[in-house]
């Protein structure tokens, strides 16, 4: 029983942090955020709004990566477990 | 330029390759090997089919046009594949489960398998798919004009249009899958997603270092206002626009498809949430370079939807312009064969069927045979969504920007979004609801947005769309009710799923739901609380007596299941086996089950089954099994209240017990104190006589002294004697335990108290015998036996007092009494002996304290007995001693 709320913790915790990286994500790529940087700075000549937009959206391919790993297993658990406790 | 008959022979001879491809595929699936296809980068690149030629040309002709714009087509997606956990799990769960074939059938199923919504939400799909075929024409044609020259677009688009028809009947309609899952297909848009990355890349890197000479090459001198497009990029409509593409991902009826309908296993999601944004990253690298070298060095005029393509042809690389011309072809037939193959479903299951069985089931004499009439509606449905999107692609004078029309497109199938994410999130929709504002949402849109992209050629004229109807400005297609100043597509999309929204909340709570449509939502929202039963594959059409059998187990239990219908076979005459199922027997079965989960869901499980329903075998099963976690949820509710009943008087026999200790501890203080008090008031006065009386004879001194002496011991005792019963009472320092002969301890006990018994006359007579080693205490059984033993030979009145001592042995214990014919004890008096300080009736004052039988009473049980008072069946009295035996291997020799 120890091990399985333990599980369940660490469950929750991804669960959650893929909650918020879902919030971050639509954060960075709306108004007004997804304004920001909009100045006439380059590097190495590509425009900063540009690098911005790009570089959000690999890290957030990098993380999405990351978690959905954690989910999956997750997904494997419950899967064997018959999935019978409440989800939300 | 190559030649027009070279572009034919590359196409047909591509389109062949992926027919093999197909056929293979197809084959394999069929002998149960998919091996690789099972992977999940195939199920990511088969989710590739969201990038048409919308993206492969019109991304970069929207970067021309309108700078920045372009990505919010995929960033929305991102999102929604970042969030996979919350919204496409379930979508994916749900679709398993309830063997959902398109976004039509997943409404209506929700909504209690409502053939209305059915035919709603199939008529939104063909129509919002029709400017998104016609967008893949328009691309096609476009590239074979630029790439050949030639001229004649409306031919060009024809014959494309009808090409694409064929390879799609040849490539969706060869079979009929239970589960709508087209393994082959799902392999040739693999292949195909793969071209039109490299394809997409490879010109993206001749431009960027062939051409351009470097990155620097491109953006020098280029200003940041000109790449971010409009000063208001981050506007109302980027946000509409992510919102829109990230409902599209969703709706489209063509990426339900791969998405849920295709999908063979769940866990290819979580490769998916971030192998697809991978993808999408990628085709969108190029995008902005080579949309910017377009600008710089082609000419004025030309369209910047074929930078592409063209680039590569200014530069003289026809090898590159080819394999460009190979990614936009993919790009488009990718899209038109899962667009058509998806809402071919649609209208062969959820309007051509309906009709058709409804017709066949009047006639019964007619056979029809299912399968061919399927066949043949999906054919022709796609010949007609095709049509569809030709006549759109002429009447729009094919001159729009690719990216207009499949915003058209998105906007369409967004009108879904409010009905689909309140169906699965949501038990109070109902399907009023969902009819309600799919129908506002869709006439919205139709009239804001899809026929004004005609631009006054189809249904509504330019006189309408610039004034309104009648002249009615208020009723403006694109200024309704004076709503201005807006951007086209940001007012379209706020009437319709406002309205769309707005309606389906407001008419689901003021409207009530048919208990079918409750079970449907209750399976929806609560997938992820059903055991995971998707795949048992049984097809509720073909149910039998043996479905109704597990039926029947599911709710009755396996036993009884088995005895009810063995019962059934019997009447009917049938030795072994299951009974057939006859009117009556299914009848009889609905009754029974009527029993367990109430009249009405018997009658839809058993109807279900039994007549022409389709919820499938695995969703009753579901149902079943709901039900029965309810009664087992009312069956611990039950118990946990019994429980907490049983702990309360529990409590309060606990409180009532510390009350009578709490008493009889206040009780117990009293008579200590009384009795200490006797023998110290003697002594005192005693002490007295001595102190002050100076002429008291030597006798008297000496007999007072004695008496002090007398009373002082007696103090000892009983305080001994409490001391004694409190620490055994107390539980500390319990007596060691060893084996003892209990008929030498009673010898050795009657010879101690022959003494006294001799001297008031009283014979001591032994009965029975006893062999067994007890498990007792040496000296502290002596001490009881004296105890008794004294008592009899005190307190015995009689003229000629006989006391009797008789060991027995009985199941384990041996057991010792002690009789005299003293007169006993009253069955009143039996309790009170054992009790602190009480005195059997015929004791007198000075015998001793009372704590005697009470510390006896506490030895024996440390010793795991017990000393009782017993009676005859003539009403006398005897104490009985029981003690443990100790079994006969362990007994020391």
């Amino acid at each position: 029983m120890e091990d399985r709320a333990g599980q369940e913790r660490l469950n929750r915790r991804t669960r959650d942090r893929a909650a918020v990286l879902l919030a971050l994500g639509i954060l960075m790529f709306l108004p007004p955020f997804v304004g920001i940087l909009s100045i006439e700075t380059r590097i190495a000549s590509v425009p900063l709004p540009l690098v911005y937009l790009f570089t959000v959206w690999a890290a957030l391919i990098w993380a999405t990566r990351r978690l959905s790993a954690q989910l999956a297993e997750e997904q494997e658990d419950r899967g064997a477990q018959g999935e019978t406790g409440a989800e939300r | 330029m190559p030649a027009i008959d070279l572009l034919l022979v590359i196409c047909v001879a591509y389109v062949a390759l992926l027919f093999g491809v197909a056929f293979l595929v197809d084959i394999r699936a069929r002998q149960g090997r998919l091996n690789w296809l099972r992977s999940p980068v195939v199920y990511t690149l088969s989710l590739s089919v969201y990038c048409t030629s919308w993206t492969f040309y019109g991304a970069v002709g929207s970067a021309a046009r309108n700078g920045l714009e372009f990505i919010t087509i995929y960033l929305g997606p991102t999102l929604v594949f970042v969030g996979w956990w919350f919204l496409l799990r379930k979508l994916v769960r749900i679709g398993r489960a309830q063997r959902i074939t398109s976004i039509a059938d997943l409404i209506s199923s929700r909504y209690g398998k409502s053939p209305s919504l059915a035919v709603l939400a199939t008529l939104i799909a063909v129509c919002a798919t029709t400017p998104y075929i016609a967008l893949q024409l328009q691309s096609v044609t476009l590239s074979v004009q630029a790439i050949t020259g030639a001229g004649d677009g409306a031919a060009i688009g024809f014959w494309v249009a009808a090409g694409m028809a064929l390879f799609t009947i040849l490539f969706g309609t060869r079979t009929l899958d239970a589960n709508e899952r087209h393994h082959g297909v799902v392999a040739a848009i693999a292949i195909e997603a793969i071209v039109k990355l490299v394809a997409l890349i490879a010109v993206g890197i001749f431009v960027v270092w062939g051409m351009a000479g470097g990155i620097r090459g491109i953006f020098d001198g280029v200003p940041t206002e000109q790449i971010l497009g409009a000063s208001d990029v981050f506007g109302a409509r980027w946000v509409a626009l992510t919102f829109l593409s990230a409902t599209a991902i969703i709706c489209l009826p063509r990426q339900f498809q791969v998405t849920v309908v295709e999908n063979i296993d769940e866990r290819h999601l979580a490769t998916a949430s971030w192998l697809f944004p991978l993808y999408l990253f990628a085709m969108c690298l190029f995008t902005v370079p080579i949309a910017l070298m377009g600008l710089q060095s082609m000419p004025e005029g030309t369209n910047p939807d074929l930078y592409v393509l063209t680039l590569p042809l200014a530069a003289e690389r026809s090898d590159l312009a080819m394999l460009a011309f190979l990614g936009g072809f993919s790009s488009a037939t990718s899209m038109v064969i899962v667009a058509a193959i998806a809402v071919s479903t649609m209208v062969s299951n959820q309007i051509v069927m309906p009709v058709a069985l409804n017709f066949l089931s009047r006639r019964t004499e007619v056979s029809g045979d299912v399968r061919n009439l399927m066949l043949t509606a999906r054919r022709v449905s796609i010949a007609v969504i095709l049509g569809l999107g030709f006549v759109y692609f002429r009447l729009t004078g094919g001159s729009d920007a690719l990216a207009a029309i499949g915003l058209i497109a998105f906007a369409g199938v967004a009108q879904f979004l409010p009905s689909l994410l309140g169906g699965i999130f949501w038990r109070g929709a109902t399907r009023a609801g969902a009819l309600a504002g799919l129908s506002a949402g869709a006439l919205l849109w139709a009239y804001c947005l899809f026929l004004p992209s005609f631009d006054g050629g189809f249904l509504l004229g330019a006189a309408t769309l610039a004034e309104g109807p009648w002249g009615i400005s208020l009723l403006r297609p694109e200024g309704l009710l004076g709503l201005s100043g807006l951007d086209p597509l940001v007012h379209a999309l706020i009437w319709s799923l406002g309205v769309n929204t707005f309606l389906f909340l407001g008419v689901s709570v003021l409207t009530d739901t048919d208990p079918l449509e409750r079970l449907q939502g209750q399976q929806f929202v609560d997938v992820f609380r059903a055991s995971g039963r998707a795949d048992s594959g049984v097809e509720g059409r073909s149910a039998n007596a043996e479905d109704l059998f597990i039926l029947a187990q599911r709710i009755l239990g396996t036993d009884p299941a088995r005895e009810l219908f063995d019962h059934i076979a019997k009447e009917q005459g049938r030795a072994t086996g299951l009974p057939s199922p006859s009117t009556s027997m299914i009848a009889r079965l609905e009754r029974e089950l009527a029993g367990s989960i109430g009249a009405a869901s018997a009658h839809a499980m058993v109807g279900r089954i039994a007549g022409q329903g389709n919820l499938s075998m695995s969703e009753l099963i579901d149902i079943a099994d709901e039900t029965q976690a309810l009664i087992e949820t009312s069956r611990q509710l039950a118990e946990k209240s019994a429980q907490l009943a049983r702990a309360a008087r529990q409590l309060r026999e606990a409180n009532e017990r510390l009350k009578r200790l709490d008493a009889q501890k206040d009780d117990f203080l009293s008579q200590v104190s009384h009795e200490l008090r006797t023998p110290m008031t003697s002594i005192r006065s005693f002490a007295d006589i001595l102190r002050v009386n100076e002429g008291l004879t030597p006798e008297d001194r000496a007999r007072f002294t004695s008496i002090i002496h007398a009373e002082s011991i007696r103090l000892t005792r009983l305080l001994d004697e409490i001391l004694d019963l409190s620490q055994l009472e107390a539980g500390r320092q319990p007596p060691v335990l060893g084996a003892v002969d209990p008929a030498a301890a009673t010898r050795d006990a009657v010879d101690t108290i022959t003494g006294l018994a001799v001297a008031r006359g009283v014979r001591i007579v032994h009965h029975g015998s006893a062999t067994q080693a007890v498990q007792a205490n040496q000296d502290r059984l002596r001490q009881v036996l004296i105890n008794l033993l004294s008592n009899a030979v005190k307190y015995n009145a009689a003229a000629e007092p006989v006391i009797d001592v008789t060991l027995s042995e009985r199941q384990g214990q041996t057991l010792l009494d002690i009789s005299d014919n003293g007169g006993g004890v009253t069955r009143e008096e039996a309790d009170a002996v054992f009790e602190k300080f009480s005195r059997g009736g015929r004791a007198d004052r000075d015998q001793g304290a009372g704590l005697g039988l009470a510390i006896s009473r506490a030895i024996m049980r440390t010793m795991g007995g017990d000393l009782t008072v017993e009676f005859r069946g003539d009403g006398t009295s005897f104490f009985r001693a029981q003690l443990v035996q100790i079994p006969a291997e362990v007994t020391p020799a």
